[in-house]
């Protein structure tokens, strides 16, 4: 489990969470939903360790360690992933050097890159990226779609306890949602403990992987939860039903 | 020891060489043009350099035998790192020693020699085709060009001697560690390499392990000639010990419709001043120079390159990349000439710094000179740092910070390493990740 506890964060002098807690459950599916501006990615950025989220009180806590002084990267080998909304481009490091680095760090010892690429095919033809990309330098010129398929391909390779993806349907065709969400479903199937969390506004890829548990987020505060059945309220109501009572 | 360098010793050297008299008239003309010309004050500081402490490093003309444990700990410890065999470190530390690489020399020689390639010091070369040498030595880069230039002239010893005959090309690379032997690396050397028409050559020196050297002063001079449609690549990776002064020459001519290619990257030192140059001298002849240099703690790298476009329809790419980090300073100093009335000329120049922490510093001179209407230049700069966000997007996926900043480094001269042979491609790549390493606590 993962629990995130009395959470308040600042960026420079703005508070931009506020006392968040949630607890995530090994093998659910999480939705982070709220308008935009609301703290929904700032809430992804810290969990995944952010220099520029200064965390003000609160605990982060998973496998029994408290991540909150960890540096990044300590907490994605422990498992935990975070798929950007805007992945940054990297000029002149090749998607192929940088699949083998990465194949090779979750394993702990170099892999070549023939092995890398047997793991990599299958799930290129998954994610719906062309093999072509893999002379490319990471995301330069990459579309919208490109890097979110990018970034799931990642995720796939990476193995997460726990992933987190951002906006993963935004700027993405309905033909990339639905291969996106199968990517997703794939993962869930191969490994049902993963804790999935979408952090999201639209509804749309919940046609394609249902959640069980739904988070709203209003200017920094958690100020709703429950079932899928909160996505009609906010289907008929909008948001302005929460930041009222909040 | 003698002090000061003077006649005598010029002419000691001379003589000890076994040389005709007018390369000892060269090199005592040379003697005092270095004598006439004032350091040069337009680039990096070189006060420190004094003229008294010049005799100091004309003297290893005999081999002195020291053993690996003077070597300074800390290169010792580098050779350990980038995993160099102990045959090859001892070589390249500047420690004596018979080199194993001896036997596949002789063997790479017997190949080459069947074609007519020539490759030798540049001793031998002078004592076996002396017609050669005084029909193109000290052609392309007189005494008189620069002062280290001047200096080179008077006292060179050691570097390596090419010839390539009509329209012979060489696929593998001629390396200069091969022909490196019990004489180790000069501080003065001087390179001739002749490329007849329509031959190819890729000559590569250097090697990305640190050279270290109790003198402080290296001053080479390299000259290339390319004749009609001829094409020579010169590939040069040095990683001076922090003492050096690294004051160098290369210029190669290219005659009608030839290619030269100058591959420079330029690790440690002091102090480097580097400009390789290309004159473009025959129609449609072609010039390239890609470049990097990194700059650590206390160190300046000022190098560049220099295009002279002298006839029509030639062509000129010049891609220069900086790396400053823990204060270093790198300056790109670039020329780009074109000579009057010529017609159809296309030249780049492009030059990329990156700045690794804020005491580092990066700065631009390019000088362009365009007395021609028919031209079609481009030239962009560009100064960048390492965004926080690259890094987030890296530590986010299980590297270190180090890491991180070592991928978007090899990233940044990624262009620089696609033109260099796999070994070597590899070499840079790790010592990138080495100087990663110190440069985060």
């Amino acid at each position: 489990m993962f629990y995130i506890s009395n959470l308040s964060v600042a960026v420079q002098d703005r508070t931009v969470l506020q006392n968040c807690s949630i607890t995530f459950q090994l093998g659910k599916v999480y939705v982070i939903m709220g308008p935009n501006g609301s703290g929904k990615s700032s809430l992804a950025a810290t969990i995944m360790g952010h220099q520029g989220y200064q965390i003000l009180s609160g605990s982060m806590v998973f496998a029994d360690t408290d991540i909150v002084a960890m540096p990044s990267h300590q907490r994605a080998i422990m498992g935990i992933f975070l798929g950007l909304q805007n992945p940054t481009e990297i000029q002149g490091l090749s998607v192929i050097h940088f699949l083998k680095e990465l194949c090779s760090l979750r394993d702990g010892k170099a892999i070549s890159v023939a092995d890398m690429m047997q793991q990599v095919e299958p799930l290129l033809q998954l994610v719906g990226l062309p093999q072509s990309i893999m002379q490319r330098y990471v995301n330069v010129g990459f579309s919208g779609g490109e890097k979110k398929r990018f970034e799931l391909l990642q995720m796939l390779l990476l193995r997460p306890k726990i992933a987190i993806l951002d906006e993963l349907d935004s700027g993405v065709d309905i033909d990339g949602l639905k291969d996106l969400a199968n990517g997703l479903l794939w993962y869930r199937q191969q490994y049902p403990d993963t804790i999935l969390v979408l952090v999201t506004h639209y509804r749309h890829i919940l046609n394609y992987v249902h959640p069980d548990v739904i988070h709203i987020m209003i200017d920094g505060s958690l100020v709703a939860v429950g079932d899928s059945s909160l996505l009609d309220a906010i289907e008929k109501d909008g948001y302005e039903q929460y930041a009222k009572r909040s | 020891m003698q002090k000061g360098l003077n006649k005598q010793i010029v002419t000691q050297i001379s003589a000890q060489k076994n040389e005709p008299s007018w390369m000892l008239d060269f090199r005592l003309k040379s003697l005092d043009l270095f004598e006439e010309k004032p350091m040069p004050s337009w680039g990096a500081d070189l006060s420190d350099l004094s003229a008294d402490d010049i005799h100091f490093y004309v003297k290893p003309i005999v081999e002195k035998r020291a053993s690996w444990d003077d070597v300074p700990l800390e290169i010792q410890q580098t050779f350990e790192r980038l995993g160099v065999p102990q045959a090859e470190r001892t070589m390249l530390a500047g420690v004596s020693a018979q080199f194993e690489s001896e036997v596949i020399y002789k063997r790479l020689k017997e190949r080459w020699a069947n074609k007519g390639v020539v490759f030798l010091d540049t001793e031998t070369g002078l004592k076996e085709y002396p017609e050669l040498f005084e029909k193109y030595f000290g052609t392309v880069i007189p005494p008189h060009d620069n002062k280290f230039a001047a200096l080179n002239s008077a006292v060179w010893s050691g570097g390596s001697f090419v010839y390539v005959p009509a329209g012979v090309r060489i696929d593998q690379p001629l390396q200069a560690y091969f022909r490196i032997n019990s004489a180790s690396m000069g501080q003065f050397e001087r390179t001739l390499i002749i490329a007849e028409p329509g031959s190819y050559i890729h000559y590569v020196e250097g090697c990305s392990a640190p050279v270290y050297r109790s003198n402080s002063l290296h001053s080479a001079v390299v000259e290339i000639i390319a004749l009609p449609g001829a094409h020579v690549r010169y590939t040069t990776i040095q990683n001076w010990s922090e003492n050096v002064y690294n004051l160098v020459t290369k210029r190669a001519i290219a005659h009608e419709g030839a290619t030269v290619e100058w591959i420079d990257g330029n690790f440690g030192s002091k102090v480097t001043m580097k400009y390789p140059c290309i004159v473009l001298k025959g129609k449609q002849s072609k010039g390239q120079i890609v470049s990097i240099a990194v700059a650590g703690k206390g160190q300046h790298q000022d190098s560049g390159g220099k295009i002279i476009h002298l006839a029509d329809d030639t062509t000129s790419n010049i891609l220069a990349k900086s790396i400053s980090k823990h204060g270093g300073r790198s300056s790109y100093r670039g020329l780009l000439k074109v000579a009057k009335n010529l017609k159809g000329i296309v030249s780049r120049v492009q030059c990329d710094a990156l700045l690794l922490d804020e005491l580092s510093r990066s700065d631009t001179y390019p000088t362009i000179d365009i007395a021609a209407d028919d031209v079609d230049i481009g030239h962009e700069a560009s100064v960048s740092k390492i965004s926080d966000e690259q890094i987030f997007y890296l530590m986010s996926r299980g590297f270190s910070e180090q890491q991180a900043q070592a991928m978007i480094v090899n990233g940044f001269i990624d262009c620089f390493v696609q033109m260099l042979p796999m070994e070597y491609a590899v070499e840079i790549n790790r010592l990138i990740e080495l100087e990663m390493e110190d440069s985060i606590g």
